[in-house]
């Protein structure tokens, strides 16, 4: 543990001051969430039969649950670990353990839960619950073997009485061949603000999808590294942020290709009401050498409201190499008025045919999700947002009937 | 359905469009528009319909005597009128099939059944010609411009208005398709005894059609009327009308 503490102050020294952005254009586009409040975080936890309560209504089996309660793991593939029982092991195997990535070691500093998920070898599908009413930071460390293939959900929900943080890591390391779907679905609350930091690094002919989607929290900022770093290996992101009120998002993806015949896409989408703001800060690296490497970003925006405010900021740095194919695009509009047009032609009202518009934007990043489960709870939880202006509540939405549809079987 | 269009003008974008377009359409009669770019053709099909960005300035619609200038275009497809678009719009993301039932379900106050309804679109898409990937796919999003006019067509078919406003149905198809498509208006219009009014530029659709009223539009104006003759007319001479 003293590998940690010994930069805790430095940790969160650098994170109030940005220093951790490595573009100055995004220490202006920047989301600032305060650690002074965060960090302390309330004392007030979860009660594990409100946890259990909370997984009942939302209809969903976990086959982990992370709570500041009690921590809970029905699959061996899956080990929870207090931050004083972290050994060397972990430690040593860690991509964040360099303290030069300050927004790393900022979570690296206060993290209080490692989840250690080991898919060596076969096919495994995970679902995992993150649910806390205190500040809990948590690490995922996830290692999947070569040829391996892991379908990993986690949903990230909050119900806190005072302002609190819920800060994230991941590192997700896959080996030759290797194959990893990860869905992220945060659904925090009003009083919680999140902080995400995602690692991963691709081996030769591997493919990784990582699919993010921000419903909930009244901050998020979110930031990750995804490099492609054997031969022939593809990363797919896809994220989709839908806010409302007062709600903030501050979500930088870094791609790299590193290697010849690699494939680095990212695919950002935010639909925005109230005053919300969205920060897209997609940039893209075409490292030298890497023959045939297709590296591509997208950034789209809907707002919903004159006070909405969107920043799409696509950026590439391509170094020389051959055949290498690098696209970047961003738009950002109000709906398509003839497209609302359109459908109110064929009878629909003019509010159903924008809910319509909304949900099928929604849906077209959703639809990247091969986890059934993942992308019915996201949808799910979107469509209650657009019909009743809500975030943070998955557990009421069961009692709506939105979760059950007939003749669908849970796992 | 009687649809009265009574000394219309209308502006788009502050210019004046249609400078006095009277027309009348009758129970399941079955009308052409004809004429040149730019005559108004296709405003006065987005007039009809209520299209937002059309300004009526002066005279009137009326459908079964009752004006419809101030209705939204949903409450328009409610009394049975429906545009079949030149350029429909494509949305990724919403899937046909929902689509289509979000409006089956706003227009009729007997949904029929998922059944009954599902094989409504695919014997329609089959008739139609459509390959039956397309119907599982988004609305419109990816489609070539023949395969969208054909998705337009289909929706007609759904939705079974009493009116069927068609702008140019036969634009972007091959010699194949428009007959196919020529061929699936007819046979809605005689199942559901609809009233068609049809928009085009060239007679090559109207070969496999009975119309019985042709409207020439040029300028904003109508400035010729008659029935299948005038075709043969405006093939020989072009659009050589003054009114």
């Amino acid at each position: 543990m003293q590998y940690y503490k010994e930069f805790v102050e430095d940790a969160i020294r650098n994170y109030n001051s940005l220093d951790y952005e490595h573009i100055d254009l995004y220490k202006k586009y920047s989301v600032s969430i305060p650690t002074d409040i965060g960090m302390k975080g309330t004392q007030d936890i979860s009660a594990e039969d409100e946890v259990n309560d909370f997984v009942e209504k939302l209809g969903v089996r976990f086959d982990a649950i992370i709570s500041d309660a009690f921590c809970r793991s029905g699959s061996e593939s899956v080990r929870i670990l207090k931050a004083e029982e972290v050994g060397k092991d972990i430690i040593e195997g860690k991509i964040f353990k360099s303290s030069e990535d300050k927004l790393a070691a900022f979570i690296n500093a206060t993290a209080s839960r490692f989840v250690v998920i080991d898919a060596k070898s076969g096919e495994k599908s995970l679902n995992i619950l993150v649910y806390t009413k205190s500040t809990m930071p948590v690490q995922f460390i996830v290692n999947v073997g070569e040829g391996a293939k892991l379908e990993l959900f986690e949903f990230h929900a909050s119900k806190a009485e005072s302002q609190i943080v819920s800060p994230t890591l991941h590192e997700i390391v896959l080996g030759k061949e290797a194959r990893a779907e990860i869905d992220i679905v945060h659904d925090e609350d009003e009083r919680t603000s999140a902080i995400g930091m995602l690692k991963s690094v691709a081996a030769e002919r591997s493919r990784l999808k990582v699919n993010f989607v921000y419903n909930g929290g009244a901050a998020t900022k979110a930031r990750s590294l995804m490099l492609a770093d054997g031969l022939s290996s593809e990363i797919t992101v896809n994220e989709i942020a839908f806010g409302n009120k007062e709600q903030k998002f501050d979500l930088y993806n870094y791609m790299i290709n590193s290697k010849p015949y690699t494939t680095a896409l990212l695919e950002s989408g935010a639909v925005l009401d109230g005053s919300a703001q969205c920060m897209l800060k997609g940039y893209a690296k075409v490292a030298n050498g890497t023959k045939a490497a297709n590296s591509r970003i997208t950034e789209r925006g809907i707002l919903l409201s004159p006070d909405a405010h969107i920043d799409a900021l696509p950026d590439m740095s391509i170094d020389y190499s051959d055949e290498v194919k690098a696209t970047h695009s961003a738009a950002t509009a109000p709906i398509d008025s003839e497209a609302i047009f359109y459908l109110t032609s064929r009878g629909i009202s003019e509010e159903s045919a924008r809910k319509l518009f909304i949900t099928a934007f929604i849906a077209k990043y959703l639809s990247n999700m091969d986890n059934g489960i993942a992308k019915e709870v996201a949808m799910s939880l979107m469509l209650n947002k657009l019909e009743n202006g809500t975030f943070g509540n998955a557990h009421e939405i069961s009692a709506k009937g939105i979760w059950a549809v007939p003749g669908k079987k849970r796992r | 359905m009687i649809l009265e269009v009574k000394e219309l003008h209308a502006e788009m974008e502050g210019k004046e469009v249609l400078k006095g377009v009277n027309m009348t359409l009758k129970d399941s009669e079955f009308h052409v528009i004809m004429g040149p770019n730019g005559s108004g053709k296709t405003t006065l099909a987005k007039t009809i319909m209520g299209h937002p960005g059309v300004k009526i300035t002066k005279g009137d619609i009326l459908v079964d005597g009752n004006s419809i200038k101030e209705m939204l275009p949903n409450e328009r497809a409610k009394l049975g009128i429906f545009l079949q678009f030149q350029n429909p719009i494509e949305i990724e993301g919403l899937g046909i099939v929902n689509f289509l039932n979000t409006a089956k379900g706003s227009l009729s106050q007997q949904k029929p059944s998922y059944k009954e309804f599902m094989g409504d679109i695919k014997s329609n898409a089959e008739k139609l010609k459509i390959r039956e990937d397309l119907i599982g796919r988004s609305l419109n999003y990816g489609f070539s411009g023949g395969e969208k006019k054909k998705m337009e067509i289909l929706q007609m078919s759904i939705l079974k208005p009493k009116l069927a406003i068609l702008d140019e149905p036969d634009s972007g198809l091959d010699i194949d398709a428009v007959k196919v498509v020529a061929e699936n208006i007819n046979d809605f219009k005689k199942k559901n005894d609809s009233g068609v009014l049809l928009i085009t530029h060239y007679s090559r659709i109207l070969n496999y059609m009975e119309p019985q009223f042709i409207h020439v539009m040029k300028d904003g104006k109508v400035v010729k009327e008659g029935g299948k003759d005038l075709i043969h007319e405006i093939e020989k001479e072009g659009y050589k009308f003054d009114r």
